[in-house]
């Protein structure tokens, strides 16, 4: 349960949502998207527009854990999904579908695993392909869910380089992160997450460690928050 | 054993549900619907206990199959659509409500057909085949049942793929994306149960479920997209089952249930040993 939370993002940024184990990053991201059985008290807009609206322009990218890396799928499938999606159930992906996937696992990368099964990828290339098929729906705004959870140095690296590239094309990034060295260093804004908003800035002010031992050591059990 | 007219179109029928069962179980087992189509096939049980006696009743007779496969549907498909609310109602978890459900209509069922046995025991032989299967007893206007539902479900199947590999693989994503997650699992479980019925006269209640699975699990052995995948469980379900039915033609006294049972699950076995199957992916890490 989250309250009291607003915030607007700016095109073409990073931010990231910090906070406590279960100060309900997760479930801000999932909320705002319609993903819980509970739809949101409150006006959320993309685009300045509803959430029916602006669905294509806007892609959520999972925990990698929450996917069946056994499904039958490779790199190539997965990114056409992306723009399959978008098209409804009953339209084919085509050329166009394809051409779109073969480029976004260029971006993020891996077009040389294009046929490879997804099982066989390694963890930081199945984050890249959920990645890349965002990008193969065109997504303007992508909703990251712990992209970097069990991911190591040169994986983040390499996911983190991706990210930035994809801002600078003029992508937003929102993404669930952990690792506040890491948003400190590369990321462009911090909303810290527990229970309510307990801070939004940029990372360098809002992420200071007398502030952040402030803001986990006030999670309260009691409330849920923690 | 002779083969006449009858029992090459009885091969065709089966090996045409053999075919759509592969295929549907291929969609099943990625959206981790194994355990709904066994709810199904238990589920029929009492359908098709309840349609003997309501034919016994009505004097239609007990063996009228148009009567026995509407009730069988009907169960069915009712039993399937309540194990998703039950898991969500009572916290339950899927697993907790399939296994309700089963054993409830499984129960239920085998209450009624004892009620049927104990009512009329000279006429039994057409509920008898629906239990373990029996394609020796079919005849033509049975073929053209299941011919008819089998070519339904490979429809809509081939219409419907693109969507469904889509909530099998990210609900959530297909979520976000507007995919209707909730109308394409509707229309699996209405396919699912689909199958299960057009299977009844060949595999039997409790075993057709095996059939839809078993070569859908073969075929995930080995790498490929959703989409080769449901092709080769057909591939693998009509012959399976051309195979099953031969050998329970030959060997008289073995159900062609378990007949393309046993052949589906020792093609499984036998694809284990020879697969060469992508490494295992772990979840997570």
């Amino acid at each position: 349960m989250v309250r009291d939370a607003s915030f607007t993002l700016e095109a073409g940024t990073m931010t990231a949502l910090v906070g406590p184990n279960g100060a309900g990053k997760s479930t801000l991201l999932k909320g705002i998207l319609g993903l819980l059985p509970v739809a949101p008290s409150g006006d959320v807009r993309f685009f300045g527009q509803s959430l029916a609206t602006a669905r294509a322009r806007i892609a959520f990218v999972p925990q990698r854990a929450e996917i069946d890396w056994n499904f039958p799928a490779s790199a190539l499938d997965v990114a056409t999904m992306g723009f399959a999606a978008r098209l409804g159930v009953f339209r084919r992906p085509g050329r166009a579908g394809r051409d779109a996937a073969i480029r976004a696992l260029e971006t993020v990368g891996l077009r040389p695993q294009a046929d490879t099964q997804i099982g066989e990828l390694s963890g930081g290339q199945q984050q890249r392909v959920l990645v890349a098929r965002a990008l193969a729906a065109d997504a303007e705004l992508l909703l990251l869910d712990e992209p970097f959870a069990n991911a190591d140095v040169a994986a983040s690296a390499n996911l983190l380089a991706t990210l930035r590239t994809l801002s600078n094309g003029g992508r937003t990034i929102l993404a669930v992160h952990h690792d506040l060295a890491a948003v400190r260093a590369h990321f462009d804004r911090a909303i810290v997450v527990a229970g309510a908003i307990a801070a939004d800035g940029r990372p360098s002010d809002v992420l200071d460690p007398v502030r952040l031992a402030a803001i986990y050591g006030l999670a309260d059990p009691a409330t849920g928050a923690a | 054993m002779t083969i006449g007219a009858n029992t090459i179109l009885v091969l065709a029928g089966c090996a045409l549900f053999g075919a759509v069962a592969g295929a549907t179980g291929t969609f099943v087992l990625a959206r981790r619907r194994a355990l709904v189509s066994d709810v199904a096939g238990h589920a029929a049980l009492p359908g098709v206990a309840l349609g003997f006696l309501l034919g016994e009743a009505t004097g239609l007779g007990g063996r009228s199959p148009a009567l026995l496969l509407t009730c069988a549907t009907i169960t069915a498909l009712l039993a399937a659509l309540c194990v998703a609310p039950l898991a969500r109602l009572r916290r339950l978890g899927d697993d907790g409500a399939t296994a309700t459900m089963l054993a409830g209509s499984f129960g239920l069922g085998a209450a009624l057909l004892s009620l049927v046995q104990s009512h009329s025991s000279g006429t039994q032989g057409g509920i008898q085949s629906l239990l373990l299967g029996s394609a020796a007893a079919m005849r033509a206007a049975d073929v053209a049942a299941l011919a008819v539902l089998s070519v339904g479900v490979l429809v809509a199947l081939a219409l419907l793929a693109r969507g469904l590999a889509l909530i099998a693989f990210d609900e959530e994503h297909a979520r976000v994306a507007g995919v209707p997650v909730r109308a394409l699992d509707l229309a699996l479980i209405i396919l699912l149960v689909a199958c299960v019925v057009a299977g009844l006269q060949v595999a039997g209640v409790v075993l057709v479920v095996a059939f839809i699975l078993t070569p859908a699990a073969t075929a995930r052995l080995f790498a490929g997209s959703l989409r080769t995948t449901a092709v080769r469980a057909a591939v693998l379900g009509a012959t399976t089952a051309v195979g099953g039915v031969l050998a329970s033609l030959v060997l008289d006294t073995i159900p062609t249930g378990s007949a393309m049972t046993l052949a589906a699950a020792l093609v499984f076995f036998a694809a284990l040993v020879v697969r060469r199957t992508p490494k295992i992916a772990r979840r997570g890490a």
